[in-house]
């Protein structure tokens, strides 16, 4: 069970939940590749642990024989010169090759105060934990990330020093630039041309929408696509009070307007443009997950992972 | 609108606080880095016009909060001239002119125009502040003041307002105005400045007119007396938002009544005169019932076609039951100034004379008779008079004079003693006596028995030329007709020619020297009376000195015989009709003639209101009476013997005065331009502005207005309080 103090509170301990890590928490943790581990820490604390090796040609190790591998993996030169039964395996065998899609544009920088995690934060948080876990289990994982167009790219390894390179890109990932994730998912598809779990971490703001038909594309072509709709929690209640000058983090748009005047007309346009990403996703057989970043995004990896291993259970 | 305390108009300024207030608010917006902007974008756009309105609403409510008590605290006065109050300039002295001419009276939505002017001017009163000093005057057919000079008791102008109402005059405003100037210069002693000084006194004349042309006639008179100040003149317009075309009116201008001869007896003609006051294009042609009554009896009912700008005359026959002066009226449909579709006259309806012919050369032959010209005179064009009697002078003992209106002794040369006094006593108790001259004429026995009536004594028969006789070639015309006298009225240009170039050979003298009263109806050339006529007692007796036969004259063949004649008789008769040309309008005053030994006179108003006269105000021949200030008919009732009885010649009518029947309305700068004399008015456009804002708030007192603006205030505090809690409750 993990424990932890609130920050800024008065000391008291509260219990929590395996994966449940307070998001403000992780904020102050400003590594990300230990805010990842933490994450992906919390969300393995009490799943059961198993490793699957594939069968291609490429060899990875050796493994002393214990009752129950397959003999056809035996080496017989180690057996040989040793006189000691060595299994071979295999590096590029994985049963499951991901993909983390993390949306870099200027809106996901929301909030800007260092005391809550940005959107940003919050999804290379998961992303890291995620190709952490992943990596830990041997699968094969990558990252894309895009603004205004796919920016950089860390193809799906299951090697050793992969994860380093993937927390490195998500490290120094920083929110600009208009968002193009329709362009950027399209261009991403093109390159991608096994099988895979795409998980997509972005606020589908500023035409957000539109990309989810590229979405819809991408699970057309046989991937298994996870949306990772990443809002922050003022974008969902609307907090704010008097008059206000709301100021795009993507262009030079502005207005001034009295926030309550408002307050339940845009509590209605941010429900029906969370319900109309959610539904069109559904539709489209994609997996949609509201992240709001201020839920645990250690049990928000868990419940990830929980349903795909799940998934993959019933598959075989 | 003014205000009691202006100053405190000051605190309008508070109504700005809302607005800065807003403007802060807007200028210092809490800057917020938002991503979720286009989803913002989109609820302003759904909100926007809403939340506009909404805001709007709000910042005017407040403001018109702070405004409304603001104004409220400095105490609006509307309907009042705005230097009329008191303010820092001092006190002000107010002439209230009210035009009380008759077109005051008419009515539009059932309010008169005078009822209009009254509440405006009572608003004006209300307004005085409390060193304020106004007077009243009206303009009516004699200008006059409500109160002698200015005063600051508003029950004392209150008091003079309520007993102001329309005349039936026309009114001069420009006299009224004058009067009202000269008025407010007099200074009491408390106010007389020190010796050597002049003062300045600021004042202002208001005129409340409904703008009528005719009231505006003389030019006023501006300057204060005993000061160097000019009132200033303000015109105001009563019937403001009354529209033009409303402010049109038909009149009757005048009524005739005349006897019709030859129709049914006492049958009367009554022509009245219609004058619509309007343009053609103002108004459409419309047919009006008219209607001629006698007292509360419809007599004759007819209609009229009246189409405006025109004049129209309409008559109307009545043969009437009695004769008599009858006073009756004319009735037209009624219009916006009804008290001018009703025009009273007295008709003389021609009584019938009974007459009694004596015949003093009765002949077998009918052109040698005496009388045989006069029968045919008096039968000529006159079915609705009874056929005279004829006897000789042997029956005239046997004959019942009290029968007979009339009596004519046509040439009769001599009659018995005896009816020569009942003759006389005939003529003393109202009967008319006619004598002809005749060559054997008696004037020994006329002189000694009707010598009491007659005009004068009879010297005896004059031959024009003696010499050659009666029938010679020596003859006199006549000459110096009195055309003034009723009986010769009627002659004019050939007609006259018709009587003057009558031939006398021979006529009889009378006797000079008396001071009897004696009209000569016409002369001789040479000077001698032809005609005289003379009263005596209650009766007139008339005397020819020609003869009506052609024995000394020609004058029974010349064309004025018959119409003469006829007129004599109707005058002896007391049946000549003789339309009254005096025309009596209300406001002027009426002259009675006073009967020979009448005790007392009286009038009596259509009101029931009496004028007596007693015996020792009669001196004069006539009386004046100055009460006509109603429409309507005047009886006049003479006393000889302690008892009244009517004195039917003097009764008479009074009509409105007619010159205010055109309501047609000039513009506020042109009666002001006319009141002051100069080409157009120089403060007209401050009036007809004015003019405007009182016609829009004249009605409202200084509580409604403050509590119309407390209700404003109250209504402010409901919207703000609603729109702050439906955003509170967001």
């Amino acid at each position: 069970m993990a424990t932890t103090d609130r920050p800024g509170g008065d000391g008291a301990v509260e219990s929590k939940q395996p994966g449940e890590i307070d998001p403000t928490v992780l904020a102050d943790i400003g590594n990300l590749t230990m805010r990842a581990r933490v994450v992906a820490e919390s969300a393995l604390a009490g799943m059961h642990r198993s490793r699957h090796h594939g069968t291609s040609v490429e060899f990875a190790e050796h493994k002393e024989y214990s009752p129950g591998d397959n003999v056809r993996h035996l080496d017989w030169r180690a057996y040989a010169r040793f006189d000691r039964d060595y299994i071979k395996r295999f590096e590029d065998e994985s049963n499951l090759r991901a993909l983390c899609v993390v949306d870099s544009s200027g809106s996901m920088g929301y909030p800007t105060d260092k005391e809550r995690l940005s959107k940003l934060g919050y999804a290379t948080t998961c992303a890291g934990a995620l190709a952490y876990v992943l990596a830990r289990q041997g699968d094969a994982v990558g990252l894309a990330t895009f603004a205004d167009k796919l920016d950089i790219r860390v193809p799906s390894r299951a090697r050793r020093g992969h994860l380093q390179e993937i927390l490195s890109v998500l490290e120094a990932l920083k929110a600009d630039g208009p968002s193009r994730l329709r362009k950027a998912l399209d261009a991403l598809s093109e390159g991608l041309t096994r099988r895979s779990i795409v998980v997509i971490f972005s606020d589908l703001l500023d035409g957000g929408l539109e990309a989810l038909e590229a979405i819809a594309r991408l699970r057309a072509r046989k991937h298994d696509v996870v949306l990772m709709h990443t809002l922050d929690p003022d974008e969902l209640e609307f907090p704010f009070e008097d008059s206000t000058l709301f100021v795009s983090m993507e262009d030079e748009r502005s207005v001034q307007i009295d926030a309550r005047a408002i307050r339940d007309a845009y509590l209605e346009e941010v429900k029906r443009f969370v319900e109309s990403a959610e539904t069109r996703c559904r539709s489209s057989r994609v997996e949609y997950q509201l992240a709001r970043t201020d839920h645990p995004p250690g049990k928000l990896i868990a419940e990830l992972l929980s349903r795909r291993n799940s998934m993959r259970s019933v598959a075989r | 609108m003014s205000f009691t305390n202006p100053l405190l108009l000051a605190g309008l300024l508070g109504a700005l606080l809302p607005i800065i207030i807003h403007l802060i608010h807007k200028r210092r917006p809490r800057e917020q880095r938002f991503a979720a902007i286009e989803l913002v974008l989109q609820s302003v756009e759904r909100v926007e016009r809403r939340w506009r309105l909404r805001r709007i609403i709000l910042l005017a409510a407040r403001v018109l909060l702070l405004s409304a008590l603001a104004i409220a605290a400095a105490g609006p006065l509307f309907g009042v001239a705005d230097e009329l109050v008191t303010t820092s300039a001092g006190p002000t002295r107010l002439g209230i002119v009210i035009d009380t001419s008759l077109s005051m009276r008419a009515r539009y939505d059932g309010v008169t125009s005078i009822s209009r002017a009254l509440t405006q001017a009572r608003n004006l009163v209300d307004a005085m502040g409390p060193e304020d000093q106004a007077l009243l005057a009206i303009a009516e057919g004699r200008p006059r003041l409500l109160m002698d000079r200015p005063t600051p008791d508003k029950a004392t102008l209150y008091r003079a307002l309520d007993a102001v109402e329309a005349s039936y005059e026309h009114g001069d405003l420009g006299e009224a105005v004058t009067l009202a100037t000269k008025a407010l210069g007099s200074l009491s002693n408390e106010e007389a400045p020190p010796e050597g000084e002049v003062p300045e006194v600021a004042a202002r004349v208001v005129v409340l007119t409904d703008l009528a042309e005719p009231a505006f006639g003389a030019t006023a008179e501006l300057a204060l007396p005993g000061t160097k100040s000019l009132a200033k003149l303000e015109v105001v317009d009563v019937l403001d938002g009354i529209e033009r075309e409303l402010r049109v009116n038909d009149a009757i201008t005048s009524v005739e009544t005349l006897n019709v001869p030859g129709e049914a007896p006492r049958t009367i003609e009554v022509r009245a005169r219609i004058v619509s006051y309007a343009k053609e294009s103002e108004s459409a042609a419309r047919a009006a019932d008219i209607t001629l009554r006698g007292g509360d009896d419809d007599l004759v009912a007819a209609s009229v076609d009246i189409v405006p700008g025109t004049i129209v005359d309409k008559v109307l026959r009545h043969a009437f039951a009695d004769p008599g002066r009858v006073p009756v009226h004319v009735v037209l449909e009624a219009d916006a100034l009804a008290e001018d579709n009703i025009r009273y006259a007295v008709a003389d309806v021609r009584r019938q004379v009974r007459i009694l012919i004596v015949d003093g050369a009765p002949s077998g032959i009918p052109k040698e008779d005496e009388i045989f010209y006069l029968e045919r005179a008096l039968q000529a064009g006159a079915a609705d008079q009874p056929i005279p009697r004829v006897i000789t002078a042997d029956d005239l003992s046997r004959a019942d004079l009290s029968a007979f209106d009339v009596v004519i002794l046509a040439g009769v040369p001599a009659f018995a003693r005896s009816d020569g006094a009942r003759l006389a006593d005939f003529v003393e108790k109202g009967g008319g006596l006619l004598i002809t001259a005749s060559e054997d004429l008696d004037t020994e026995l006329y002189g000694a028995e009707l010598g009491r009536v007659l005009p004068r004594a009879l010297r005896g028969l004059k031959v024009v030329d003696p010499e050659a006789g009666v029938g010679s070639g020596g003859i006199v015309s006549l000459a110096n007709p009195n055309l003034e006298h009723p009986v010769m009225e009627i002659f004019s240009g050939d007609s006259l020619g018709g009587l003057l170039s009558t031939r006398t050979t021979a006529y009889l003298l009378l006797q000079p020297g008396s001071d009897r009263p004696m009209t000569t109806l016409v002369e001789y050339d040479d000077g001698q009376p032809a005609i005289v006529e003379a009263e005596a007692g209650q009766g007139r007796v008339v005397l020819f000195t020609m003869s009506i036969d052609r024995e000394l004259s020609d004058f029974a063949i010349r064309p004025a015989f018959v119409p003469l004649v006829r007129q004599v008789v109707l005058h002896l008769g007391h049946a000549l009709g003789r339309p009254d040309a005096r025309v009596t309008v209300v406001g002027e005053p009426r002259m009675i003639a006073v009967p020979r030994s009448a005790m007392a006179l009286r009038v009596t108003a259509p009101n029931g209101d009496e004028t007596t006269w007693e015996k020792s105000e009669l001196n004069s021949t006539t009386v004046r009476f100055d009460g006509t200030r109603l429409p309507g008919d005047y009886r006049v009732d003479v006393s000889y013997t302690g008892t009244f009885e009517p004195l039917e010649g003097e009764r008479f009518v009074a009509n409105a005065d007619t010159r205010e029947s055109d309501l047609r309305p000039l513009s506020i700068e042109e009666a002001t331009a006319m009141l002051l004399g100069t080409a157009e008015g120089a403060t007209s456009a401050e009036s007809s502005a004015l003019a405007r804002a009182r016609a829009l708030t004249g009605a409202l007192s200084p509580q409604t207005i403050v509590g119309l603006l407390l209700l404003l205030m109250v209504l402010a505090f409901f919207v703000e309080s609603v729109i702050t809690a439906q955003r509170i409750g967001r």
